[in-house]
């Protein structure tokens, strides 16, 4: 999936692998206890909703291709299932070679599973939403049993990543109909291929997964067994790993991460993040697109496109921040410093673009300093003017009063705005920050019904901001929540979208970035860094920014130092 | 007279429901923005809305609703990807069984409390109610924190967390994982139940009838019983029948606490994340048991004092 909505959620670089392992090698056996905040809602991977489901899920089904990463060498792809692929001349035919595999119930894995997953992807019935990955792809085709074929409609720079998504699926799936795949309990009729099997599960409570001695080569994975404990919220999770309860937490909140860093049987993993939270200024006037919808007479699947959308802008225009200067000012005005280093003590960093660091794509662009004094005499330029001393400023009898929606559910956002609202004051813009309840919070985003709105997205490991910040995305159930229409912006993205590789697609990428920063649809607040807490006793760890159970293969845990008391599992 | 009751707890029930559909309803937004990917394109949202019913009206869904429940069928629930009668039905034992413990303990621990406080002078009682306000004040959710902080972080005697795995051989396992939640849940309404009772009770004993009696040579006990805690005991069986709604509607901020697998839980995610069918039958389940709860207790009181009987 290439952006993952965290609008409704809720930072220096640190070696990611915990232990060594010198002292001895890797041992088999034993049993890590993972701290999950939510149960797998589902165990087949195209019904599951949640991404802790689908991380859970990766160590079940498996890939054609595993996307690795690594601090020094950031993301690359790997054999999975694939042993190998290859291009046709003309790029447009990949062939992957699948390696000798079996499934659970000890049927071979063979590209007749990768047909019945490429059927599954398309059935109406289910209606996958990733599909729209597959838009490049014009046919598949078995070459022999163990030859997949992707043929495509031209090159792109991501014809591996889009042949490769999502999760490979037994054909035996295909007796149940795809009208009942969301009502089927899967975990009851699971097939799996990955380094681990399901043993069991209780809903609420733990999902056991047990090692599969018939994955690969026979020697990993090296623990016996993963038991994943459900709990009811961050801190309760958090509690359990201090208390030796659980082995990992993953998304340990950065207030609380120095009592885990403290812990010398406990380690702070600090990773780059793929998460990002913005202030997304709206380019309309509140509430005229969903007064035009209504006018239209629009119902749920009211069709749109950027026109709409663009005739809109021309009538309703946002009164303060369809100029861009305000938009500038305002990024300017605030200390983002202040924001990583108060609410996320130092776990993130400043964000530049929605092209984050982690993608390592960045060009010449940096953030836009903090300079109040500029942000001053833009809004100056602007007509915004103070009509006394420390005052909120005015221009033709208008104050400049922006009210910004955050989701009451997260604190940490909440702190954020609070101090984005003092900062903003200093210039002479009065906020009036609004804490939602989640739906409302997006009920009025899609209706972009807002003047500012706080909130976060979760990039893929493709570049795509065009999903988020295209005019194309402002209409409909599209994610331009503040309709940000830049033809300069669109063309440039439009073009990078289809170029044939990476090379070509990076310097109009970086060029979409420079507009960006000078437009200022967003005020980038910061990058999140992914935060895990692991026991020491658990070693070679490599939790990954993409998956906290990255290469669980390879971890394997010391025995004699056992976790707390609190074990529920029975004695086996 | 009691057909006439039931009559009204049935409508009382289905109004309940209706209330809670028009409140779902009335919430702002989509309920497919909980249950989607953000990226879905407009014509797999309309499948996805067709395949939940979204698409029809609130009157022609509520009929549907009804008929299914009719027709015994709770529904599918949209987040737990099961029936709804699998997922309460996975549920509730847990709520069941912590509900249960909770209130044995409570009116055990209560009752006694007050039995004891009534075999003491008025001075030492008065003293013993003021030792139990801040008790029964006390959030449940504090005490669960300090309970784990003393019996699994110090200690180390009990688990913090989680039902016992279904698969725990013999009681102790479930018992230790549900002395915690139950000792957080049950103190403060213990507190509370000694502190009623004890005060209702106070006030016969107080009374110049109680004098009289221990001028007649009626021993203490004797007296703290007849005059004390029986004539009070009814009004203690309507706070039982209004506590019994517990064992099915969970406690959410405990179960929370210790991450107990119960229907608060259950019930809070299902209203967060618009989950129609899950909250209306959990919303219909809980009225059910108020309602039952509520005329079990009327009975029993009529039973233990004739005053409350109702005519006809």
């Amino acid at each position: 999936m290439l952006l993952a909505a965290v609008l409704g959620c809720g930072g220096g670089p640190t070696p990611p692998a915990v232990g060594d392992g010198s002292s001895s090698g890797p041992r088999r056996g034993g049993e890590l206890i993972i701290a999950l905040r939510a149960d797998v809602d589902s165990w087949n991977p195209y019904t599951a909703g949640s991404s802790t489901a689908l991380n859970v899920l990766e160590l079940l089904y498996p890939r054609l291709v595993r996307e690795r990463w690594s601090p020094g060498t950031g993301i690359r792809v790997e054999p999975a299932l694939a042993e190998r692929w290859s291009f046709s001349d003309d790029r447009r035919e990949l062939r992957f070679e699948l390696r000798e595999a079996r499934w659970s119930d000890g049927r071979p894995v063979s590209c007749a599973d990768v047909a019945f997953t490429w059927r599954a992807q398309h059935s109406p019935a289910l209606g996958w939403p990733g599909l729209y990955i597959k838009d490049g792809i014009e046919s598949f085709e078995c070459a022999d049993e163990r030859t997949a074929v992707f043929r495509f409609a031209h090159p792109s720079a991501y014809q591996v990543l889009d042949a490769n998504d999502d999760a490979q699926l037994p054909r035996v799936y295909g007796a149940v109909p795809f009208e009942q795949w969301m009502a089927t309990a899967w975990e009851q009729r699971l097939v799996s291929a990955g380094p681990f099997r399901l043993e069991r599960v209780v809903p609420g409570q733990e999902a056991i997964l047990v090692r599969d001695p018939e994955w690969r080569d026979g020697t990993r994975p090296y623990i016996d067994r993963l038991i994943f404990r459900v709990y009811a919220g961050a801190d309760e999770a958090l509690r359990a790993l201090l208390a030796g309860d659980v082995d990992l937490v993953e998304k340990v909140p950065p207030g609380r991460a120095a009592e885990v860093a403290r812990r010398e049987d406990l380690a702070l993993l600090d990773l780059p993040g793929l998460s990002w939270t913005f202030i997304a200024w709206n380019q309309l006037a509140p509430g005229a697109y969903a007064a035009d919808r209504r006018r239209r007479g629009c119902g749920a699947g009211c069709r749109e496109d950027a026109q709409t959308v663009r005739a809109l802008l021309a009538d309703h225009p946002h009164p303060i921040l369809g100029d861009p200067r305000v938009r500038r000012a305002l990024t300017l005005a605030i200390d983002r410093e202040d924001l990583v280093e108060g609410p996320w003590r130092g776990h993130a960093r400043v964000a530049v673009s929605p092209l984050v660091s982690f993608l390592g794509v960045s060009g010449q662009s940096r953030p836009l300093p903090w300079d109040p004094v500029r942000a001053a005499a833009l809004l100056e330029a602007a007509g915004w003017r103070r009509p006394v001393e420390g005052g909120v400023r005015e221009k033709d009898g208008r104050r400049l009063e922006l009210e910004i929606l955050v989701n009451a559910d997260n604190t940490l956002r909440r702190e954020v705005l609070e101090r984005v609202a003092t900062a903003l004051a200093g210039v002479g813009v009065a906020v009036r920050p609004v804490a939602l309840p989640r739906r409302e919070y997006i009920a009025r985003a899609r209706a972009k019904d807002f003047d500012g709105l706080l909130g976060g997205w979760r990039a893929g490991t493709r570049i795509e901001p065009q999903s988020i910040l295209h005019c194309a995305a402002a209409a409909g159930r599209g994610n331009n929540l503040g309709a940000w229409c830049d033809d300069r912006a669109d063309a440039l993205a439009d073009r990078a979208a289809a170029a044939a590789d990476l090379e070509h697609a990076l310097p109009l990428w970086r060029q979409w970035e420079e507009r960006f920063v000078q437009q200022q649809p967003y005020t980038m607040l910061y990058e999140e860094r992914v935060l895990i807490g692991i026991h020491r006793r658990v070693h070679d760890a490599s939790p990954s920014p993409l998956n906290p159970y990255a290469e669980i293969e390879k971890w394997w845990v010391d025995s004699s130092e056992p976790t707390g008391v609190a074990a529920t599992s029975p004695p086996r | 007279m009691l057909v006439h009751r039931l009559l009204r707890a049935g409508v009382t029930v289905v109004a309940a429901g209706l209330l809670t559909l028009l409140l779902l309803e009335a919430l702002p937004g989509d309920p497919l923005d909980r249950l989607s990917e953000p990226g879905i394109s407009a014509e797999q949202a309309e499948r996805t809305r067709v395949a939940l019913g979204l698409d029809r009206a609130p009157a022609a869904r509520w009929a549907a609703i009804a008929r299914s429940y009719l027709a015994g069928e709770l529904g599918y629930s949209w987040t737990r990807r099961r029936s709804v009668a699998r997922a309460v039905g996975e549920a509730l034992p847990h709520s069941l069984a912590l509900g249960a413990a909770a209130l044995t303990l409570a009116y055990g621990l209560g009752l006694s409390v007050a039995w004891g406080g009534l075999l003491v002078g008025p001075r030492l009682r008065r003293r013993l109610l003021a030792v139990l306000l801040p008790l029964a004040l006390a959030p449940g959710f504090w005490l669960g924190l300090l309970a784990v902080a003393l019996f699994h972080g110090v200690l180390g005697w009990l688990p913090a967390s989680h039902a016992a795995p279904p698969g725990a051989a013999g009681a102790l396992p479930h018992l230790r994982h549900l002395l915690l939640p139950t000792l957080a849940l049950a103190l403060p309404a213990a507190a509370m139940v000694a502190r009623y009772q004890l005060a209702a009770a106070a006030v016969v004993l107080d009374a110049p009838g109680a004098t009289v009696a221990r001028a007649l040579g009626l021993g203490r006990l004797r007296i703290a019983w007849r005059h004390g805690l029986r004539p009070t005991l009814a009004t203690t069986v309507v706070l039982v029948g209004l506590d019994l709604p517990l064992l099915v509607s969970g406690a959410l901020v405990v179960e929370t606490v210790f991450s107990w697998p119960g229907v608060g839980r259950l019930a809070a995610g299902a209203v967060l994340t618009s989950d129609y069918p899950l909250a209306l039958a959990l919303v219909l389940l809980g009225a059910v048991t108020v309602v039952l709860g509520n005329l079990a207790a009327d009975l029993l009181a009529a039973g233990l004092d004739p005053r409350r009987r109702l005519p006809g």
